[in-house]
């Protein structure tokens, strides 16, 4: 009997099924395993499972057996099980047992699934699923829409609701958002009870207005009413894959659905949007564009509870055509007004940094032209001053000529200062460079410009930047000649497989680098000559580098440290103070 | 103790001058219109300061002054020059000082007197 009530109704729930009895023969088959299967039934009913189970596995005999000693409890999945058909071939097949004890009796239902089949049942559904998504019509972040679109939303759920419109009672606006795949509920309007609608109605109703006049007074009206409502729908949020809910269903079916409370069909699974909207009933209408859903209409008679007429439903449908296209010109419109002002921008931006370019190209040779002839004048201007000003000391006061030759002396020195006003600022201007570097920036280009060197002397490079480094107020490319050159001497003073080790740490006030080498170190008897000019100890070097580096230190008030052992190596530590003026180099 | 001055000037006014107004001061002087002169006198005279312009013809004053001080370690040169912006250029940062030309000798004057200072002391 029991066996029998099973056999019926197994075929609603699981496709392809085996029963077995207490010693593992099979019982019962569904149509589903046996068109797998491939046998006959006299060929399986009766006969141990494991039959089914391929030749090659020497512990068919024993496998069920086993399984249910290896796994505790009554149901067993298993993912990838092998099972033989009757032509021999091998099925790849996702199993499930389940152990029914009856009567002392452990009968065993075994449920199965082709693994192929699964896989093209999956792929179906994804390209159903992309088919599907082809239909939407998508809006770009629809939270951000402006105030232009919102006035037509607006003006859509307006005519939806009013007496001059559709009479509905209330309406939702919700739309297709491309960038979170999702529905979203827009705007509302409509009263959330009964006693608000009394208001509204009062308001509205007295005097009969145009359609257009309606939409201005709910303008008006809209900080006061319909906040609930609002607030609820534009909490709403379907993914667009989420097939169960109707709306999406509604979007997918590209056709009007209406939900009713009262309705058997529909009442059960649709709980949550009666208890959500509020209402016993409500008509939810695609918005069609172009064959493309672009979101849903859903209004309803909630605060006078009117059922929706056939020729209701009719004007709304018509209704919703026309505010399709209004919605997607509006938003192309919108769209198509972005991206003019972005080229406007962009064009007017063009202008100003083609104008600027070439304000500064004329600025530059102007300059230039000034810096250059400022000092061709230079020159012979101290020359005359200066023979003015010798003369003038040289001769008496009561000299007849002493007058004149002061007068001289002080335009030669107006001139001069003039020309020197001049070239300052033009050197101020010059040096639009950035007065702070970041240190460990600067490091790392200086050991990559030598990383050729590194490789081949097989010299680990041992980076030790404390993180978060304040910025340096040395100009990148004078802390990069600092580090260049003592990098450079660093990396030259070592044979192979050398260790350079750099520091960068700031301490208090201070940001100090450290530079260390296990070269050959700085001979004593040449240590009190490393820092003068044309110094050097290298066959190719200039013996200006250290020279280079002290006054580039010193000019941002920095110091200078070294130690060095012979034949063990090198330590140079330079710091700098992080607040400071410049001295001029 | 007033020194012996090598003054390296291509301009013949500037050269005048600057050696008058040094010979004022008590110094013996020297002055020559080229790098290559103010070299050759070096070898064969002691100076103990040389004022060098850099724009020249032939030898300009940055080359003069590496050779200088690599034929004469120790030696101050103070270099002269009505371009301001050869202070950025490193090689001239092997000089003692820089003095930028003016109608008033009295910054280079005092250059002088320190420089002359420090080597002898």
């Amino acid at each position: 009997m029991y066996k029998k009530l099973i056999a019926k109704n197994l075929d609603l729930l699981l496709k392809s099924w085996l029963l077995l009895d207490e010693n593992d023969l099979i019982v019962h088959w569904s149509t589903a395993a046996q068109q797998a299967l491939g046998y006959e039934p006299q060929e399986i009913l009766n006969q141990p499972f494991f039959h089914l189970l391929p030749d090659y596995r020497i512990d068919r005999e024993t496998y069920l057996q086993r399984l249910f000693q290896e796994t505790p409890g009554n149901s067993i999945i298993l993912n990838r099980v092998k099972l033989r058909n009757q032509n021999g071939v091998i099925l790849e097949v996702e199993l499930s047992i389940y152990s029914i004890p009856e009567e002392g009796k452990n009968f065993k239902l075994i449920a199965f699934e082709k693994i192929t089949e699964i896989a093209e049942l999956q792929q179906y559904t994804n390209n159903k699923q992309l088919e599907l998504l082809d239909r939407f019509h998508f809006f770009y972040d629809v939270h951000s829409h402006s105030d232009h679109l919102r006035d037509i939303y607006d003006a859509v759920l307006v005519s939806a609701t009013s007496g001059h419109g559709l009479k509905f009672n209330r309406a939702y606006l919700l739309l297709i958002d491309q960038a979170d795949n999702a529905l979203k509920g827009i705007q509302a309007i409509g009263p959330a009870s009964k006693e608000e609608a009394g208001n509204i109605y009062d308001q509205f109703g007295k005097a009969p207005k145009t359609l257009t006049e309606m939409i201005a007074l709910y303008r008006e009206q809209r900080q006061h009413s319909d906040l609930w409502i609002n607030e609820m729908i534009r909490g709403l949020q379907v993914g667009l894959s989420n097939l169960d809910n109707i709306f999406i269903q509604t979007l997918y079916q590209q056709r009007y659905c209406i939900l009713q409370q009262a309705s058997t069909d529909t009442a059960e699974n649709h709980q949550w949007f009666f208890r959500l909207f509020q209402t016993e009933a409500a008509v939810l209408v695609p918005l069609v564009w172009n064959g493309r859903s672009i979101g849903l209409l859903i209004v309803d008679n909630a605060i006078t509870g009117n059922p929706f007429s056939y020729w209701d439903i009719n004007s709304l449908i018509n209704f919703t055509h026309a505010a399709c296209e209004v919605l997607v010109s509006m938003r192309l419109l919108t769209v198509l007004e972005k991206s003019i002002t972005a080229i406007n921008e962009a064009n007017l931006k063009l202008k100003e940094s083609q104008q600027s370019l070439l304000h500064q190209e004329k600025m530059a040779a102007k300059g230039q032209l000034l810096n250059q002839m400022a000092h061709e004048v230079r020159g012979p201007l101290a020359v005359i001053g200066g023979y003015a000003r010798r003369v003038s000391n040289k001769v008496e006061a009561d000299f007849p000529l002493k007058k004149d030759l002061e007068r001289i002396v002080e335009t030669a020195k107006t001139l001069e200062l003039v020309l020197n006003d001049i070239l300052d600022k033009e050197i101020i201007k010059s040096s639009e460079i950035s007065d702070h570097c970041d240190a460990a920036k600067v490091i790392h280009k200086v050991v990559h410009l030598f990383e050729e060197e590194i490789l081949q002397k097989k010299v680990s490079v041992n980076l030790n930047l404390q993180g978060n480094l304040p910025p340096l107020p040395v100009p990148e490319h004078h802390l990069f000649e600092i580090l260049n050159n003592l990098i450079r001497n660093a990396l030259e003073s070592m044979t192979e497989n050398g260790l350079l080790l750099i520091i960068a740490q700031s301490s208090g006030n201070k940001e100090i680098l450290t530079i260390q080498d296990t070269g050959i170190g700085i001979p004593v008897k040449v240590a009190n000559k490393l820092f003068s000019p044309y110094f050097t100890t290298k066959a190719e070097g200039t013996g200006l580098g250290l020279i280079v580096v002290k006054k580039l230190v010193k000019c941002y008030n920095g110091a200078i440290e070294y130690h060095s052992i012979e034949g063990k190596g090198t330590t140079f530590t330079i710091s700098f103070p992080l607040t400071q003026s410049t001295s001029p180099i | 103790m007033p020194g012996n001055i090598l003054i390296i000037e291509d301009d013949d006014s500037m050269r005048e001058l600057i050696q008058m107004e040094l010979e004022d001061e008590g110094y013996h002087t020297e002055a020559l219109d080229s790098g290559f002169a103010g070299l050759k006198a070096l070898q064969n005279q002691a100076f103990d300061l040389v004022v060098l312009d850099i724009r020249m013809p032939g030898m300009d004053g940055i080359e003069a002054l590496e050779r200088i001080i690599n034929s004469q370690r120790g030696l101050p040169v103070i270099i002269h020059s009505a371009y301001s912006h050869f202070k950025e250029n490193y090689r001239t940062w092997s000089a003692a000082a820089y003095v930028v030309k003016s109608m008033d000798l009295g910054e280079l004057k005092n250059t002088i007197k320190q420089n002359l200072k420090t080597t002898t002391t």
